[in-house]
């Protein structure tokens, strides 16, 4: 699946990578994948990640989200993508950052 | 309250997304969890009810790690089998208010001090670190554990060349133990 970004990115969701990986390991991202398609289309902020610039962060913040049989009442969800070919490595959901992100690139 | 918490890592769990450059950790099967944030790249999962400590993931792994420690891509396999005979012991005292995490037996040591409220714990035979304390906890064990997590970073991603410190010998200590898995669960 491909989704343009905010920020004119062409971002790709493959199907068997969010399933086999993304999913299987952060298994709270089952109910919200269109959450994440629409954090890619429609987030609070666009960042550099600090340690690797070529990935870029979107950033939405959430409220009331379910985790597991819990609801949470304030997090962010944070989707990571490769600048290069907009590959979309993995996603979470935040409760506490400790470093802030990299630049942010968007809005500039 | 006082606690004393003692965890094993016997059942943990490691994945590499080759395609995503991603290290998946865990503690049993992945779980639903949220994520405590140290770096973007650095993420500390916490599972919400009941609250459990079940993993963490490092998104970036070899690209990041093939610059600062590429011992550790390679050692990987072995470091998780480290890990899973390691024991978490970390123990709260209301009296003192104090929080003591060790990982290595009890043997004669002493503390040296690291940053205002946060003691290294040193043996006395090779001054090797093998734990820490934070006093002053309730009011600043946040803050101490942030500290902490971020001397380890920053000595990671150090220039070359920068004169070696204690947050140089803290780092070290934490990655023979593969104990960056053990100080997160402490943060938990």
């Amino acid at each position: 699946m491909k989704i343009l970004t905010v920020d004119g990115l062409e971002a790709l969701l493959d199907e068997q990578h969010w399933e086999t990986h993304v999913v299987a390991h952060h298994p709270e991202l089952v109910p919200h994948k269109n959450l994440v398609i629409e954090t890619l289309k429609r987030p609070e902020g666009v960042y550099r990640s600090k340690r690797d610039p070529t990935t870029r962060i979107y950033v939405r913040k959430c409220v009331g989200t379910l985790i597991g049989a819990t609801v949470v009442e304030r997090t962010n969800l944070l989707v990571f993508v490769r600048e290069e070919n907009g590959f979309v490595v993995t996603a979470y959901f935040a409760v506490a950052m400790w470093h802030g992100l990299g630049e942010r690139i968007w809005p500039s | 309250m006082a606690f004393v918490i003692e965890q094993g890592f016997e059942d943990a769990q490691h994945e590499y997304d080759r395609e995503g450059d991603v290290l998946y950790i865990s503690f049993g099967p992945p779980r639903p969890a949220v994520a405590l944030t140290v770096e973007d790249w650095l993420v500390i999962r916490i599972s919400p009810s009941p609250p459990h400590f079940c993993g963490f993931t490092i998104i970036g792994f070899k690209k990041i790690f093939s610059c600062i420690r590429p011992d550790l891509i390679q050692e990987l396999p072995e470091r998780i089998d480290r890990l899973k005979k390691a024991r978490l012991h970390v123990v709260y005292s209301d009296e003192t208010d104090t929080l003591t995490y060790r990982f290595e037996e009890e043997q004669p040591s002493y503390y040296e001090r690291f940053f205002d409220n946060i003691y290294l714990e040193r043996s006395l035979v090779g001054s090797e670190i093998v734990g820490f304390k934070i006093t002053r906890y309730t009011e600043q064990g946040e803050s101490a554990m942030e500290k902490l997590l971020s001397s380890i970073v920053e000595a990671l991603f150090a220039a070359p060349g920068t004169a070696p410190g204690p947050a140089d010998a803290l780092t070290r200590a934490f990655l023979e133990h593969l104990d960056i898995g053990k100080l997160l669960s402490v943060a938990a």
